[in-house]
């Protein structure tokens, strides 16, 4: 997509990314306190609050699985999304829905990703997404009675069932691609991707051994199975995010890969 | 008071209504700020609706499966709770394990034996364990963007390059599993592969710009519907 006066590598505005982060954290605190305002609401009044060594016995192993892939959901997702990071996050359904719906905003407007473009772009889409689900989903609520032999049908659950791969199968040729977005391409970019590949195919052709060597497969309770990609890919990307980033940095210091920008008009 | 007495009651009603009302005025507050700022950095309103007409048909096929998910969800957490959980952080996969754990740690095998104390824990659980994401958001999202940024004033070139290796990371360790068992959801992942491959030349020779915009929704709407006949084919 073309711009108006679009320069080169578009300028940032320090002003407008502080007040969309000071409006994410805000609207994060917002959420926190609804959320764990809700269940206080409803404990007080039908007299049935639970003890906080009870809330803690249930939450506490599902904080030590989603803290991390948390933390690892910021990490590599700030950089595609920037400020919109806060929104996708409070509303959720990331890797199925926001990814890959900011993913398809940023490449039909042809931007980079990491640009005040790509920012506002994202934020648009992240918005979009995010008020069709509540839609949807209210009608779903409303119109269940109709709706549900639909969407209980063996072959839409399939079809559901299916959503991850499909989803990868049509976003993964994007990742070999010279085209980075906003006129600028990448010469050579597959021949960093040939290391992580094979090191990925690696573990997850041991996995099983890899889990059992770290004794992860017993501490979620599948002894002797490979649980590394299946159970911890959140880990997986913390760990390889350097591999990728760096590898590609090596190849492109080496001048392996060539980066064109457009030229000015 | 049971279980689903207090998931259908009207109070947890009129609190998910209030908690959605906010997450729409959120989106629709947070959009509003980008849509002026996209306009000010030069995009006519025609790109912006193009955006949000692109994005709406996007999002319409993964949310089918989300919709599957509230008739997953709606027995174990009664109509509002799962309206609820839809709406905000977290997913389908995640309430059920979370239910099952809060329910387990009380000692009750199934919601039919429970009282409205386990569906207050339930709601708390599921808030609790899913919140780490959003605290450390807060705590170095800003860092992490400005760090973007800086790299960007640096060196155009590497930034542009060193920015497509998140999504690159992502889609890696994502989908190699899926090639070392053939299985349907390996013939799904390779038919969205191939008509994403197909659409290109089809795009660059008809010049339809429209097919651009969609390409992504058609070929993962056309994978997701192969799932059903490599399902049948492979029983």
């Amino acid at each position: 997509m073309k711009r108006n006066k679009k320069p080169v590598i578009p300028h940032t505005n320090e002003r407008h990314m502080n007040a969309m982060h000071r409006l994410g954290r805000a609207g994060v605190a917002g959420a926190i306190l609804l959320m764990l305002g809700m269940p206080l609401a409803l404990g007080l009044y039908f007299d049935a609050l639970p003890s906080v060594g009870k809330i803690l016995q249930a939450a506490v192993p599902l904080l030590v699985v989603f803290v991390p892939s948390g933390f690892a959901e910021v990490l590599y997702y700030t950089p595609i999304m920037g400020s919109s990071v806060y929104l996708a996050l409070i509303t959720g359904e990331i890797i199925n829905l926001k990814w890959p719906v900011i993913n398809n905003a940023i490449k039909i407007s042809n931007i980079s990703p990491g640009t005040e473009d790509a920012e506002v772009i994202s934020s648009i889409a992240a918005g979009t997404a995010s008020l069709i689900v509540v839609a949807l989903v209210t009608a779903c609520i409303v119109l269940s009675i109709p709706l549900q032999p639909f969407l209980t049908m063996p072959a839409v659950r399939t079809a559901s069932a299916n959503v991850f791969p499909a989803l990868f199968g049509a976003m993964v040729l994007d990742a070999f691609k010279s085209d980075l977005g906003s006129g600028i391409r990448a010469s050579g970019r597959w021949k960093s991707l040939l290391f992580p590949l094979l090191l990925v195919a690696g573990v997850t052709f041991f996995d099983a051994e890899l889990s059992a060597f770290l004794h992860l497969d017993t501490l979620v309770g599948q002894a002797g199975t490979g649980v590394i990609m299946s159970v911890y890919p959140g880990f997986v990307i913390i760990l390889m995010l350097p591999v990728v980033y760096y590898t590609t940095k090596l190849l492109y210091k080496k001048g392996k890969i060539h980066i064109r920008l457009p030229e000015k008009t | 008071m049971t279980y689903l007495d207090a998931a259908q009651h009207w109070l947890t009603y009129a609190i998910v209504v209030a908690g959605i009302c906010y997450i729409v005025f959120l989106t629709v507050f947070h959009m509003r700020k980008s849509w002026k700022r996209a306009l000010e950095i030069g995009y006519t309103k025609k790109q912006l609706r193009k955006v949000v007409k692109s994005s709406a048909s996007y999002t319409l096929i993964p949310a089918i499966a989300i919709l599957v998910g509230f008739f997953n969800l709606a027995p174990t957490l009664g109509i509002p709770l799962s309206w609820w959980r839809l709406s905000v952080i977290g997913n389908t996969v995640y309430e059920i394990m979370a239910a099952d754990i809060a329910l387990n740690a009380s000692g009750v095998a199934n919601v039919a034996e429970a009282s409205a104390k386990e569906f207050v824990l339930v709601m708390s659980v599921m808030a609790i364990g899913i919140m780490g994401s959003m605290v450390i958001s807060v705590l170095i999202a800003k860092k992490i963007q400005s760090g973007v940024f800086k790299i960007r004033q640096r060196d155009p070139r590497w930034s542009a390059l060193g920015n497509s290796t998140f999504i690159t990371t992502v889609l890696i360790v994502l989908t190699i599993p899926y090639f070392f068992r053939v299985s349907v959801a390996l013939l799904t992942l390779v038919t969205g592969a191939a008509v994403s491959l197909a659409l290109r030349p089809v795009i660059r020779k008809t010049g339809l710009a429209w097919l651009n915009d969609f390409s992504l929704a058609i070929s993962m709407l056309t994978a997701m519907a192969s799932s059903v006949m490599w399902t049948s084919l492979l029983a």
